[in-house]
C-alpha cells in the first residue's frame, strides 16, 4: 500500500516538473500562437484584440496557474489554433495513435522475439556476424526515412496502398489496418533491431551459464532449456529495453504519422510547436508524459512477476 | 537439416526487413512531362500492368465528378471576417464573395451587387444588390446582410474582428436594394475592401467559425483539423454552373507525401509543386505555370549599420546575381524583378528597372570603397526554415557576397520565430522571404511608408511617402498608375531590398482535369474546372 502511494505521489511530482518544463521552454523560446494564427497581413488591431482574448498580455505565471488550476479541474482550455476543447481533439487523435503504436508494438514482439530465439540458438561465427550487421542497420535506419522508402516501394511501385490515403478503422476495419501495417512496419524495424541484439546476447550469455548445463546434466532437450528457463533470465534485460522501447515506439509514431499523413497525436502535436499553441502543446505533453509514465511503472510490475528476487523498493 | 534451412529462411527474411529498397525508378521508364496542355502521346507503352490495348492512354481515364487539392495548411479561421492567412483564403475564394470579386486577370466584377457607381469625386460609392441571389443555406440575401457585413469588417459587431479598411467609411441604407459608402476623402484603394465576404446577418456568432455560410460557388461542408477543408457544389449559385460537385482541400504537412499522392493518383492538383519535383510527374499528369504576383526579395534591416548605408546596399545588389539565382534555385522557372512590383501587375509595373544592377564586381568593390568598407564585413541573412526555396537563395547569396568581401552567415530559423523576431521585432540584418501578391498596387508598395506598422525593413523616405499619399487620392487610374511607378524607381535607387523575382506558380494537375485559371493572387479558383 505504502508502495503504491509513493508511486503515485512520484507521479503526480513528475506530471508537474513536465509540464513546468513544457511551459517554460515555450516562454523561453520566440514566436507566439497570435503571429502564427494571423500570418504576415493581419490588421495590427486584430492582433491586439486577440492577444487580450487570450490572455496573453498576462504575465507567465499567472497564466500557469490559471492553466495548472483548470487542468486538475479537469479543464485543460480550448486550442488557440481551432478553437476547440483540448481534451475533444487530444481524445479524436488519441485512438489513432494507439492503434498505430499497438501495432507498431506487436509487429516488434512477434518478429523480435522468435527471431532472437532462433539466432541465439543456433549461434556460430557467420550468423553472429551477419545478425550484427544487420541489426546494427536496423537501429541505424530513421524511421521516417523507411517510411519513405515503404511509401515509394509499397505504395507507388507495387501499388499495395494509396500515399496519402488513410481510412479510419472504424469505418472499414480490414482497409483501415491495411493502411496502418505499413506504418507500424516504418516503426517497427529499428526496434526489432534493438531487441534482437540484446534478446540474442542475453541468450547466448544465459546458455553458459550453470544452471543450463545442469539442465542438460538433467537431461532435458535444448529447447524445453531455452524456453523454461533461458529465457525467463534471458528476457529480464529486455524488459528494461521494453521501457524505453514503447516510450520510443509512441515517439516514433508522431513521427511517422507525419510522413504517412495519419491524424494523430503526433500530426496535431507538431502542428500545435509550429503555431505554438500553448493549451494545445501541454495538454497533449502531459497526456503522453502520463502514458510513458504508467508504461513505467507497468514494466516495474511485470519485473517483479518474471524475477521475484527484484525487490518492490 | 531442416533447422538449417529454417536459419536460412530466416536470415533472409531479415536481411530483406532491414534494407531499404535500392534504386527506384519512376513508375514508367519513358516519364515526360506534358507541359501547359499539350497532348502527350505514348506510342509504347510501358506499364507493367499491360493487358490493355488502348490506343492512347494506358490507363482508362475516368471522368470524375469531384477533386482533391493538395495544400499545405490548415486554415486559420473558417469565419471569412476572423481569417487573415493566405493559405486559408486560398481555399475559401470557393465559398466566399463580396460585393465585388475578381477575376483571373486581377479586375474586379460585380458578385453579391449586380450593380454600382463611383461619384465623380471618388467619395461615394454606390452599389445594387444582384436580384434573387441566395446564400448557402437557401435564404435571399438582404440590403440587411450586406449592411452587418461591411459593419461587422469595420469593428461595429465584436471586438475581436477590426480592420483599418473601414476607417472614416459611412455606411448607409438606401433602400432594400441599395446601399452607399461615403469616404471623407478620395482613396483609390478602397475598393479592393469590397472583395471581403457577404455573410448572413441572422447567425449566431459563433457559427460563422464553425459553419461559415457564403454566397459562392461551393458550400462549405467540413473541416477535419490537420486532414481536410470538404466544399460541395452550391447548385443554387448565381453564376455560371461548375462542373466538379465535391471538393477537398486535403491537408499534407509534408510535401513527399503530397508529391507521392498525386502520383498515385490519390490527389488530382498539387498547387505549388516545386521544380524539382516536375521531372517525377509521368504523363497521366502535365503543369501550367505562370508568374504569380509574388515578390521574392532579400530585405535589409534599413536602420542597422552597415546597411543604412544606401552605397553599402547598392553594392550587395550589384554583388547578387539574380540570373543565377533564377537558374539554380527555380530552374530558371522565373521572373526577374527590378522592384516590389511583379509584371504580373502589368498596369502598374516599371519596366526596364530588373537591368538595373546586373551583376558587376567591380563597381559594388567600388561603392564599398567609397562607403568606408575596402574589406567588406561580416553580417547575417535570417531565413524561415521551412521555405526551401528562401534557404536555397540565401545559400547561393552568402556566396556570391564572398566575391566583394562580405561574408554573411546563415541563420535559419522557425517561422513562428521568423515572424516574431524579424517581422515584428525587426531585429534582424537581412532576410529572405517572398511577399504574396494583392489586388491594389497601394497594398503592395504601401509596406515601405515610413509610419506603416509592419515596415519591417525600417525604410524611411520622404519623397517615396508623398508619392504614396498622392497616389491613394488620385481618381484617376493612369496618373495614379503614373505614381506608383515613380515610386518603384525610388525603390529601384535606393535599394531597400535587393529584388528578386517572382517565382514561377507550378501546379501539377491530372491529365484530364482541365481549366484551370491562373490568378495574380493566392487563390485556388475551382469553379472553372473540369474532367474531360
Amino acid at each position: 500500500m505504502g508502495y503504491t502511494l509513493r508511486k503515485i505521489g512520484s507521479v503526480l511530482v513528475t506530471l508537474l516538473i513536465v509540464s513546468i518544463i513544457t511551459f517554460g521552454i515555450f516562454e523561453i523560446i520566440p514566436g507566439d500562437p497570435v503571429t502564427a494564427k494571423l500570418g504576415i497581413e493581419a490588421d495590427e488591431k486584430q492582433v491586439e484584440v486577440l492577444i487580450k482574448e487570450l490572455g496573453l498580455n498576462q504575465p507567465a505565471h499567472i497564466r500557469y496557474k490559471n492553466w495548472i488550476l483548470s487542468a486538475i479541474n479537469g479543464d485543460l482550455g480550448e486550442s488557440i489554433r481551432f478553437d476547440e476543447p483540448v481534451a475533444a481533439l487530444i481524445n479524436e487523435r488519441m485512438k489513432v495513435t494507439a492503434i498505430l503504436a499497438m501495432l507498431a508494438l506487436l509487429i516488434t514482439i512477434i518478429i523480435s522475439i522468435p527471431l532472437s530465439i532462433f539466432v541465439a540458438k543456433y549461434n556460430n561465427k557467420i550468423i553472429g556476424v551477419i545478425t550484427s550487421m544487420i541489426t546494427q542497420l536496423g537501429m541505424a535506419l530513421p524511421s521516417f526515412w523507411l517510411g519513405i522508402m515503404i511509401t515509394f516501394l509499397f505504395g507507388l511501385t507495387l501499388k499495395l496502398f494509396i500515399p496519402g490515403k488513410y481510412i479510419s478503422i472504424g469505418d472499414n476495419f480490414v482497409e483501415g489496418i491495411t493502411y496502418m501495417v505499413f506504418p507500424a512496419i516504418a516503426i517497427a524495424i529499428p526496434k526489432i533491431a534493438t531487441i534482437i541484439r540484446y534478446l540474442r546476447n542475453a541468450i547466448v550469455e544465459q546458455m553458459s551459464a550453470d544452471y543450463v548445463r545442469t539442465a542438460y546434466g538433467k537431461g532435458l532437450q535444448k529447447n524445453r532449456v531455452i524456453y523454461y528457463h533461458v529465457l525467463r533470465n534471458a528476457l529480464i534485460p529486455v524488459i528494461t529495453v521494453m521501457g524505453m522501447i514503447i516510450a520510443d515506439v509512441l515517439g516514433g509514431s508522431l513521427i511517422i504519422e507525419q510522413v504517412f499523413t495519419i491524424p494523430g497525436i503526433g500530426r496535431l502535436l507538431i502542428m500545435a510547436i509550429s503555431n505554438r499553441d500553448y493549451p494545445l502543446i501541454q495538454g497533449m505533453v502531459l497526456y503522453i508524459a502520463t502514458i510513458v509514465i504508467l508504461v513505467n511503472f507497468m514494466i516495474d510490475m511485470i519485473y517483479h512477476l518474471i524475477d521475484p528476487r527484484i525487490k518492490m523498493t | 537439416m531442416k533447422n538449417k534451412i529454417m536459419i536460412i529462411i530466416l536470415t533472409c527474411v531479415m536481411a530483406i526487413a532491414f534494407t531499404g529498397c535500392g534504386s527506384n525508378k519512376a513508375v514508367d521508364d519513358d516519364t515526360s512531362t506534358v507541359n501547359q496542355g499539350e497532348d502527350n502521346q505514348t506510342e509504347q507503352e510501358q506499364t507493367d500492368q499491360g493487358q490493355k490495348d488502348d490506343e492512347k492512354e494506358p490507363e482508362e481515364v475516368v471522368v470524375q465528378d469531384d477533386i482533391v487539392v493538395a495544400v499545405p495548411q490548415d486554415p486559420d479561421y473558417l469565419d471569412p471576417h476572423l481569417a487573415a492567412a493566405s493559405g486559408t483564403y486560398e481555399m475559401m475564394f470557393n465559398v466566399f464573395e463580396g460585393l465585388l470579386k475578381p477575376d483571373h486577370t486581377g479586375k474586379l466584377l460585380p458578385a453579391v451587387a449586380g450593380d454600382y457607381t463611383i461619384s465623380e469625386d471618388g467619395l461615394k460609392y454606390t452599389f445594387v444588390l444582384r436580384d434573387g441571389i441566395t446564400f448557402h443555406n437557401g435564404d435571399l440575401v438582404t440590403i440587411e446582410d450586406v449592411e452587418y457585413s461591411y459593419k461587422r469588417i469595420k469593428g461595429d459587431i465584436r471586438d475581436d474582428i477590426v480592420s483599418t479598411a473601414f476607417e472614416n467609411v459611412d455606411m448607409a441604407v438606401i433602400d432594400d436594394k441599395t446601399i452607399e459608402f461615403t469616404l471623407t476623402e478620395p482613396n483609390s484603394g478602397f475598393i479592393v475592401n469590397l472583395t471581403k465576404a457577404v455573410i448572413p446577418a441572422g447567425l449566431d456568432e459563433e457559427q460563422h467559425n464553425k459553419q461559415p455560410i457564403g454566397t459562392g460557388p461551393y458550400a462549405f461542408t467540413e473541416y477535419v483539423p490537420s486532414q481536410k477543408v470538404a466544399l460541395k457544389r452550391f447548385d443554387g449559385y448565381w453564376g455560371k454552373p461548375v462542373a466538379i460537385k465535391d471538393v477537398e482541400f486535403r491537408i499534407f504537412a509534408d510535401n513527399n507525401t503530397a508529391l507521392m499522392s498525386l502520383l498515385a493518383g490519390e490527389v488530382d492538383m498539387y498547387p505549388r509543386v516545386g521544380t524539382e519535383n516536375i521531372d517525377m510527374l509521368t504523363d497521366e499528369f502535365y503543369y501550367i505555370e505562370g508568374m504569380q504576383n509574388m515578390v521574392q526579395l532579400m530585405s535589409f534591416n534599413n536602420a542597422v549599420k552597415p546597411l543604412d548605408n544606401v552605397k553599402v546596399r547598392q553594392a550587395i545588389n550589384y554583388a547578387v546575381d539574380v540570373d543565377m539565382i533564377i537558374d539554380g534555385v527555380s530552374d530558371g522557372k522565373g521572373t526577374k524583378l527590378g522592384s516590389n512590383m511583379s509584371p504580373a501587375m502589368a498596369f502598374y509595373h516599371e519596366t526596364g528597372l530588373e537591368d538595373k544592377y546586373n551583376v558587376d564586381i567591380e563597381k559594388a568593390k567600388q561603392l564599398l570603397k567609397e562607403a568606408g568598407y575596402d574589406n567588406g564585413f561580416e553580417t547575417s541573412i535570417t531565413v524561415p526554415s521551412n521555405y526551401e526555396f528562401h534557404v536555397k537563395t540565401a545559400e547561393v547569396i552568402a556566396e556570391q557576397l564572398k566575391a566583394v568581401g562580405i561574408q554573411a552567415s546563415i541563420k535559419s530559423v522557425e517561422w513562428s520565430v521568423w515572424l516574431e523576431d524579424v517581422y515584428k521585432g525587426r531585429d534582424y540584418e537581412m532576410t529572405i522571404i517572398g511577399l504574396t501578391g494583392k489586388l491594389d498596387p497601394h497594398n503592395i508598395l504601401v509596406r515601405y511608408e515610413s509610419e506603416y506598422g509592419r515596415n519591417y525593413m525600417n525604410y524611411s523616405n520622404e519623397a517615396y511617402d508623398k508619392l504614396i499619399a498622392d497616389a491613394i487620392k488620385e481618381t484617376s487610374e493612369e496618373k495614379r498608375a503614373a505614381l506608383y511607378k515613380q515610386a518603384q524607381v525610388i525603390l529601384a535607387d535606393e535599394v531597400p531590398a535587393v529584388y528578386i523575382m517572382d517565382p514561377n506558380f507550378i501546379v501539377a494537375l491530372k491529365s484530364n482535369l482541365k481549366g484551370y485559371a491562373l490568378y495574380p493572387l493566392y487563390v485556388q479558383d475551382l469553379s472553372s474546372m473540369y474532367f474531360e
